[in-house]
């Protein structure tokens, strides 16, 4: 039986594949190739009037040329196609840095390698919104020349914080980097898979970051129809961009989901599963359901652009793409943040050294949401529905704020009485809170009709959703990239610095966000790069304080990096966690833990100083 | 007999996550099926050629049948008639395909109508999935070839054969509603 397995097995070359050219930059070789011969092979079969070499249909063909391409480039064709075929795998995997720039089935790296792409959508994303504050300074247009460019930049924002950081920096991130540590598991399931599936966030980031070259569009990041029917070719780049950006989604949620159900550790039950991991998986789920339903709806729509057909412009049925589109959009918010309420209750009790309150309820609570997220979300759309339809969502909207609050209930009895270690860490998750509560009230008031049909599409409604993602999911996320920083490197922080610099950020984002609320209140739509000149004053201020915090996130992403490098070496477990990813070195080696781990008891109980789970470390090779 | 269960686990684990994939992939038939009933109630227009589907439909049931024989031949260890089989039915899949283009190129179902537009989304979106299940049985084929899968180990032909049972359920369901429904 085991002669069997070995022969089927077969697949390592002896003879490893020298490279002549970085991986990342073979990958933009080949797919300025691939976009070559895939445009210029459609402009031949179906040529448009004055014969340009670029057209709608040809840069969709050459965009999959391109994509191919790049794929390939990047390590796929070595580690994918030939092995795909029962060749040898000719691909290695480099042992120093060279690791992070072509493809990898090390989960760590993989989860590197997300975390600093979204990193750095998030910064140009980040100098977008920059840009588009900067012109709503002024009541009348000062910085754009044209509308559309502000709508694009706009757009190109709201997408790229949405599919290529809000989805990505918690999931396919510090979930790659750290479930498996979490479990126990000494890899995951499709490694391959996974490491392709990072290089298709690049690729779909810069795909959005090129729609203005095809034209500017006017749909935000929702793409809209039946505007988007009628915008120019960036709509195409949208589409595209974003296909592949939730295809790399899908493949992480595929792997992990599948990682944390079969490779645990001895002993590592479901009752005992760490919360972060439970939030993992619920997302995975999430995101295996709605991801594909959004890709689908955009080609969909892609095909009203190109053929054209009329699903969803004014002779089809906007409508219908409205829905579609928030069928998938309003789970999208919980599957941005469910994995922050995790990480609350992931990181409170061990910074309290204090029992988890109600663990059970904490995820019974991240279930409940995932399972009513699919039903809240035609409250987006009360403006297009009769009085009767929107009450069931009206309910289901405010019903999904009881499981909503077990993690708020977990996080909160936790903190009760406790003798709280106010770290970095513990603030950024305090702060956390205190901003998804405002998001979350507000949002009570949204899926009111009444309230809803006052202030839609106003900046009431900026201010409800900023201070879900980013006052909720993006200040988790710093709290967890400082919480597991001695982890992530060996080395330790400023703690005071990074206050002061938690502080930064708490300031800069209330004073933008909470402003905006009143904003939408006095009127001030969104969509528009002018407006009556007495909601300047606000503007102005909202703008101010909005750099502000633009430099504080700059401020806290170099006090990390120099953290890194250059940070006092850290003890191994500095928080005195029970988590299984603090019973390995710091960082961890290749295969996660030198030995084998076997969990004894949950982890989230400080009554007694047993531990949670034991390292049988291997036996030491004989000299 | 440790190394076995290693394996038989990571076995396991492919089998479910592939499956998952699968039901993923669903999602998009099920939205063209939604949206279609928005659009107008399942509508089937009497230009639509039912010999012309049903002979498609047919192929893709047939392939699908040889592609369930091929993996029957491998779990009972016999490579070459597993190799055949993969490639009889990507053959008979590729003339399916062949007829849905001649149904494409005629324009018998105009694309300015709303049936016309579902019908050459529902029948690209089957076709597509059609064309990857193909290069998957054609790849898997040579794979097989090379490294010699097992009575006990033949995980890769598994997965082809779920591929291609799916995008044939797809495609037989795309059929009925295009069609019959």
């Amino acid at each position: 039986m085991e002669q069997q397995i070995t022969q089927a097995e077969a697949r390592n070359n002896p003879q490893p594949k020298v490279m002549h050219m970085a991986p990342v930059l073979r990958g933009l070789v080949w797919a300025t190739i691939g976009f070559a011969i895939f445009d210029l092979m459609t402009v031949a079969v179906d040529p448009f009037r004055g014969r340009p070499l670029v057209t709608e249909p040809s840069v969709v063909v050459g965009w999959v040329g391109a994509l191919i391409g790049w794929l390939m480039g990047v390590g796929g064709y070595e580690g994918v196609i030939l092995p795909l075929f029962g060749s040898p795998s000719t691909w290695v995997e480099p042992k120093n840095w060279r690791k992070y720039f072509g493809l990898s089935t090390n989960h760590k790296v993989i989860g590197l390698q997300y975390l600093v792409t979204s990193s750095s959508i998030f910064f140009i994303a980040g100098m977008d919104a920059m840009a588009i504050r900067y012109e709503l300074m002024q009541p009348s247009m000062h910085f754009f020349t044209y509308t559309g460019q502000y709508l694009t930049a706009v757009g190109v924002h709201g997408s790229l914080m949405m599919f290529g950081v809000g989805t990505v920096v918690l999931i396919s991130g510090l979930g790659n980097y750290f479930v498996p540590l979490m479990i126990g598991a000494k890899e995951t399931v499709f490694s391959r898979l996974s490491g392709i599936g990072h290089w298709l966030l690049p690729a779909g980031a810069l795909t959005l970051i090129a729609s203005p070259l095809l034209g500017y569009w006017d749909t935000g990041w929702r793409g809209y129809e039946p505007l988007a029917s009628q915008d120019p070719g960036g709509m195409v780049f949208y589409y595209l961009g974003i296909f592949a950006m939730t295809l790399s989604t899908i493949i992480a949620s595929l792997n992990l989901a599948a990682t944390i159900i079969f490779h645990r550790a001895r002993g590592m039950t479901w009752a005992r599963l760490p919360l972060f991991v439970w939030g993992i998986l619920t997302v995975s789920l999430l995101n295996l359901i709605w991801q594909p339903e959004i890709e689908m709806t955009f080609v969909m729509a892609l095909l009203d652009k190109l053929i054209p057909f009329h699903f969803f412009d004014a002779l089809g049925s906007p409508l219908t793409y409205l829905s579609m589109f928030w069928l998938f959009g309003h789970p999208e918010v919980y599957i941005i943040v469910l994995p922050a309420f995790a990480l609350w209750n992931e990181i409170i009790p061990v910074m309290a050294q204090k029992n988890l309150f109600a663990r059970d309820w904490a995820i019974i609570g991240l279930i409940f949401v995932m399972m009513l997220s699919g039903l809240v979300w035609a409250h987006h759309i009360f403006t297009n529905m009769r009085n009767s339809e929107m009450f069931p969502f009206s309910f289901f909207s405010e019903m999904i704020s009881i499981p909503t609050g077990f993690s708020f209930m977990a996080a909160i009895g936790t903190l009760w009485r406790a003798r709280l270690r106010f770290t970095t860490p513990t603030l950024l998750v305090l702060m956390a809170i205190f901003n998804f509560v405002i998001g979350g009230l507000t949002g009570v008031y949204l899926a009111d009709p009444p309230v809803n049909l006052q202030v839609h599409d106003t900046f009431f409604v900026i201010a409800h959703f900023h201070y879900t993602i980013i006052g909720g999911a993006i200040f988790t996320w710093v709290a967890a990239m400082y919480y597991w920083l001695p982890k992530l490197s060996g080395r330790m922080f400023n703690d005071t610095l990074g206050k002061w610099l938690a502080l930064w950020i708490f300031i800069g984002f209330n004073g933008t966000f909470s402003q905006m609320f009143l904003l939408g209140l006095d009127g001030m739509n969104r969509w528009v790069p002018a407006y009556p000149p007495y909601l300047k004053p606000l503007n102005y201020s909202v703008s101010l304080f909005a750099f502000f915090l633009g430099a504080g996130f700059i401020a806290n992403a170099i006090h990390i990096w120099w953290a890194w490098v250059k940070g006092p070496k850290s003890p191994e477990n500095p928080w005195h966690a029970r988590t299984l990813e603090w019973l390995t070195t710091s960082p961890p080696p290749d295969d996660n833990f030198d030995g084998e781990v076997e969990v004894v008891r949950g982890f989230y109980r400080y009554d007694h100083d047993e531990p949670s789970a034991y390292l049988v470390k291997n036996p030491e090779p004989a000299e | 007999m440790a190394v076995t269960y290693a394996k038989d686990r990571e076995i396991a684990a492919y089998r479910w996550g592939f499956r998952i994939f699968l039901v993923s992939q669903s999602v998009p038939f099920i939205l063209i099926f939604a949206d279609w009933y928005m659009f107008d109630g399942y509508y089937v227009s009497p230009v639509a050629s039912k010999w012309l589907g049903s002979i498609e439909a047919f192929f893709g049931l047939l392939s699908g049948l040889i592609a369930w024989q091929a993996l029957q031949a491998i779990r009972a260890g016999h490579l070459m008639a597993m190799i055949q089989g993969f490639r009889r039915a990507a053959v008979i899949g590729g003339a399916q395909l062949v007829l849905l283009a001649y149904q494409w190129g005629t324009r018998f179902i105009p694309p300015g109508t709303r049936y016309g537009e579902v019908y050459y989304t529902l029948s690209g979106v089957s076709g597509f999935y059609e064309l990857i299940g193909i290069f998957v049985l054609v790849a898997i084929s040579f794979r097989a070839a090379r490294v010699q899968f097992t009575a006990h180990y033949h995980w890769d032909a598994e997965a082809a054969e779920y591929f291609w049972i799916f995008q044939m359920v797809a495609g037989f369901l795309s059929y009925l509603f295009l069609y019959w429904i």
